[in-house]
Parts: C-alpha cells; structure tokens; sequence
C-alpha cells in the first residue's frame, strides 16, 4: 500500500465502523431528554438531538452502518458486474448483445431512480437500499471491468502463459490478477464513494424504512429541522459524509489509470 | 446526415412503446394498485370508505380488467394526450406535470450549460498547463465537488443564505410572481433565483466533467498527429483547438442522453430539500404511494427525455467528429 491516502482511508473507515462496538453511549436510547438541542460538551461530545440522544454516538453509529452498507453494496455490485462480463464474453452468441444492450439501457437510469423503482415492490429497508446503490452502480463497474478485460486479455504476457500450457485458474490467479490488481482496487474504491453517495442520497429522502436509523444521510435528514437552532446536527453528519468521501477520491488520484470502456 | 437523422427518429417510436410497456409492467408490479392501499389506508384510521365511489373509480380506469386491456387504454390515453388521473391528486395528470415538466427542464437545460461552461475551460486549462498550480488548484476544487452530496450542498446554501444574507434560497419565485402567469416579468425573477440549484445540482458533474475532459485532452496531446502539425509549424492554440479539443468533447457529448436523466434524479433531493415545485418531489410521492398513472407518465416522460437526450448527442457527434459522419455513411 504505497499511497498514504489509502492507508488514511483505512484508517478512517477503520474508525468509522469500530461505530458498531464501541460508541459513548446507546446511540438510541433517549437518556438526556432535559439536554435536548445542546451543544457539545464534556458528557456529550457532539451534543444532544431534539430526541434527547447522544449525537456524537448516533454520528458514530450512523458512520458505522454507512460504511457497513457501501462496503456491502459494493461487493454485491463487483459481483453482479464480473456476472454481467463473465456472461458477455463467454456466454452464448445470443446473450452478448443483449447484456450489451441491457448495459447501455441501464446506465440512463440514475441510481436513485434505480432505489424508487425498488422500493415500488420491495419494502425500504436496509437490504432494499444496499441492492439498489449496488444494482445502480454495476453498469458503471460492468464498463470498467469490461475496459480492463479487453486491454489485457491479447498482452503477449497473456498469450506466453497460454502458450505455456497455463489452466484457466493459474492464468486468472496467476498471470492477469497481479496485473489488474491496482486497476481493480481503484474500480473498487470509486463503487464504494458511488455507493456511499447513493445510499445517503436515497437514506436523506427517508427510504430506508425506520426513520430512526442511525445512518449518515438519514441523520442529515432527521436533523435538517433543528438547521437554524443546532446547526451541529447538521454539520458532523455532514462532515464525516464529505471527508470519507474526500479521502476515497483523493486515495484514487494515483490509480488514475481506471477509464470507462 | 439528414438521412440519417430522418432513420433515428423513426426508431424512437418502436423504442418507445418498448418503454411504455416496461414503464407500465414496473408500475404494475407492486400487489394490489391505489385504491387497494388507499381503502387500507381509510380503514386503518378509522375513516369511512365510500365503496361506491372506489368502484365507479375501478371501473372507469378498468383496474379490474387484466394488464394488458389496462396498459391499452392507458396508452390510448397518451396517445391522444390523456395521461389520466392522478388518484392522490384527484387531478389530471397533464396539468400536475405541464408546469413542473417546463421548470424541470429549464433547470436541467440551465444546469447543462453551466456544467459544461466551467468543465471545458477548466479542463482545457489544466490539461494544457499540467501540474502547474491552477491544474492542482482546480483538481482539489473539483475533489471538494465529488466528494459534496448535492443534498448537503443545499443544506450549506440554505444555512449561509438565511444566516449571513438573510435570503431564503429555497423556491424558484419570489411570492409575487408564484401564482402569477408567465411573462417577461416572471421568467426574469425565476433567472435571479435559478442560480442556487443550478450551482447544487451542477457542481458534482462539474467536477467530474473536468476530470473527464482533462483526461482526454492529455491523450490527445500525446497522440502523434499533434507532434506532426507542431513539427510543421501549426501554432499551438490553433492546433489544440482545431484537432485535440474537437476530439476531446467527443466522449462530453455522448453522455448527454444520459445527464439529462442524472439531473433528474439529482434534482429530485435537492428540490426536496429546497422545496423546488418541480416534478422531483411529484415522482417520489407518486412512486412511494403507487399513484401508477402519474408514476407511469413521469417514467415515459424520463425514457423520452434519454432517448431524445441520446438521439441530440448523436447528431451532435456527427456535427462535430467528420470520422463518424464518413463511418455512418
């Protein structure tokens, strides 16, 4: 791991879900209702909410459950996009064009109407909002993989290994994945920011069932009333969303190599 | 060309009754329809249900009759421009999303051109003056925009502008031209107060639009025919915007199909947030309460605007690269 913005961002996201072990106090349990909309302090750290919560555990919890989140939404994404590739490169003749197809159609529709048609038949909840952040991002992920596929695929290291008698395993393991390592790490990094984004996004317009959830976005939304009294409830939710997703952005400068097929 | 653009328009209709009929399925899908959930709804509250009046409503919009027959008057609708009823609404769907359509739109349009005329320059700029302090003055700006959510954009702006100004940034009108019909007058005070959502909606694809033209311009740059047309003695400024520049918008271009919609979508949360009357809030409220003609409407309307948005980009591609008109040929 040479670049130290990657190391910063495990940190970070390191300290963001040790949100579901360890926080202050009960992120939902209303225990200081006579402290309610104060400001920070040495018993609560970040305040107290209009509900009479400790903010600073419901800002880490929420952090925790954010990250949680994106981090499974975008294994669910990779993994629909390798399935996606897997069948348009060596599925039948008749399947190719038509995962193409269904690619180009896919992209148009911006991930949060992904999350609405969804939620149409789906109840919100947690899992509806992961497989939402996670299907709308993996036509983006599918075009990358596929761009990352197609520049390796004919390289003359390739067609030595397959000369050599390389199994399909040891070409995969062996001879591509040192090469597409840093570009896939990258691709990984950028799903998760997109996850990250769309789930607080869809969370922010309350689709994510309880209204009480302790999640970045639905944070935001919770406190959006107290702006003009507390605008600290506001502002740490916020906070912590925009430096996670600063650090992922910057972590990708270097891995730059990452192109849209 | 014109051929050709002739051939594209004749496919959107196929294409479009596609979509219709994948639009409808989605509405459709979800157990029951309005008036399922809107007696439930009564019920569960303690209201009376006027069973009547939920009968005559299923029979006029034909709710008890299969999908298909559904799906074929409610097409024949459209076709002569009746997107029926909206059941929450109690209101034709035409008139709920004529206005709101019209504001969508001139804040989407709004929001393209401000897009685009940061993200060219300054695009251009930093790949022409790479790693020199503007390239990484604006790189780090354009970081601080992807990494922003719209939504907490609207919230600073909302905070800053009653705070240090005392200007409510949310709405499109100052009250006096709210209700007022459009004039001069009105269209005028909506430019003054367009700006706030344009900036919210925009900055996100700004930044990553300058990343994106940055990026191929670089390639560009470094492609031989550029040292060929210096070595001959082309002047820099001349060369870089006749050949590299012109074939750095290519990749901007095509994605207007699809940034017509992403605005739509990111216009829905930030319209939520300052209160936009828009048809953002609309979708949402129509989807989650599965009002299906007007969902179903609104999806057609966002289909259309993809393909419309596509078949644009299209013609703008052939205008601009002569490689794609001579290989469409």
């Amino acid at each position: 791991m040479k670049n130290k913005f990657d190391i910063l961002v495990l940190i970070v996201l390191l300290l963001a879900a040790a949100g579901w072990v360890y926080t202050p106090h009960d992120p939902m349990e209303q225990a200081f209702l006579d402290d309610r909309l104060s400001g920070p302090g040495a018993e609560n750290w970040l305040g107290v909410d209009g509900l009479g919560r400790d903010f600073a555990s419901r800002v880490w919890r929420g952090a925790a459950n954010t990250v949680g989140m994106a981090a499974a939404a975008t294994v669910l994404c990779l993994l629909v996009a390798l399935a996606l590739l897997a069948l348009e490169q060596g599925g039948p003749g008749w399947v190719r064009p038509g995962v193409r197809g269904l690619v180009a159609a896919w992209i148009g529709i911006p991930v949060l109407f992904v999350g609405l048609l969804l939620l149409v038949f789906l109840h919100p909840s947690v899992p509806t909002l992961v497989l939402a952040a996670s299907l709308g991002s993996a036509p983006l992920a599918f075009r990358q993989c596929r761009a990352l596929w197609l520049e390796q695929r004919h390289r003359l290291y390739v067609t030595a290994s397959i000369t050599l008698g390389a199994s399909r395993g040891h070409l995969l393991r062996r001879t591509l994945w040192p090469n597409l390592r840093i570009d896939f790490r990258a691709l990984a990094k950028l799903v998760f920011a997109l996850c990250v984004l769309e789930l607080s996004g869809l969370a922010f317009l309350g689709l994510i069932g309880d209204p009480d959830f302790p999640e970045l976005g639905s944070l935001l939304r919770q406190n959006q009333t107290y702006l003009f009294r507390q605008a600290s409830l506001v502002v740490w939710p916020g906070l912590v969303l925009f430096v996670i997703l600063l650090l992922i952005q910057l972590s990708n400068i270097r891995n730059s190599g990452t192109r849209i097929g | 060309m014109f051929a050709l653009i002739v051939h594209r328009i004749f496919w959107l209709v196929p294409t479009l009754l596609v979509i219709s009929i994948i639009s409808f399925t989605i509405i459709q899908l979800p157990p029951g329809d309005y008036l399922t959930s809107y007696i439930a709804a009564l019920e569960e509250t303690g209201q009376t249900v006027d069973y009547e009046r939920v009968e005559a409503l299923r029979q006029r919009y034909h709710l008890d009759r299969p999908m298909s027959v559904q799906y074929l008057h409610w097409m024949g609708g459209v076709v002569r421009g009746d997107l029926g009823m909206s059941f929450e609404w109690n209101r034709p769907v035409r008139a709920l999303i004529g206005e709101r359509l019209m504001l969508t739109m001139i804040i989407s349009i709004s929001t393209l051109l401000f897009t685009w005329a940061l993200a060219i320059p300054i695009g251009i700029y930093s790949a022409v003056r790479q790693y020199s302090v503007g390239d990484y003055a604006f790189t780090f700006v354009g970081f601080i925009g992807l990494a922003t959510p719209n939504f907490l954009l609207a919230l600073i702006f909302m905070y800053v502008g009653f705070t240090f100004f005392d200007v409510s940034p949310g709405g499109l009108f100052s009250e006096a031209y709210e209700d007022a019909p459009w004039s001069l007058a009105k269209f005028g005070d909506l430019m003054t107060h367009i700006w706030i959502p344009v900036i919210v909606i925009g900055t996100a694809g700004t930044a990553g639009l300058i990343r994106v033209m940055r990026g191929n311009l670089l390639d560009e740059l470094q492609k031989q025919y550029v040292i060929t047309a210096r070595a001959k003695g082309l002047p820099y400024w001349r060369l870089l915007f006749k050949y590299p520049v012109r074939v750095a918008l290519n990749p901007l271009i095509s994605t207007i199909g699809w940034l017509l919609p992403t605005i739509i979508g990111g216009e829905i949360i930030v319209s939520v947030v300052l209160g936009l009357p828009t048809t953002g809030p609309l979708l949402l409220n129509a989807l989650m309460n599965q009002d299906m003609f007007l969902a179903g409407s609104m999806v057609m309307v966002l289909a259309l605007l993809t393909v419309i948005g596509t078949l644009i980009s299209d013609i703008l591609l052939m205008w601009l690269d002569p490689r794609i008109r001579y290989e469409k040929k």
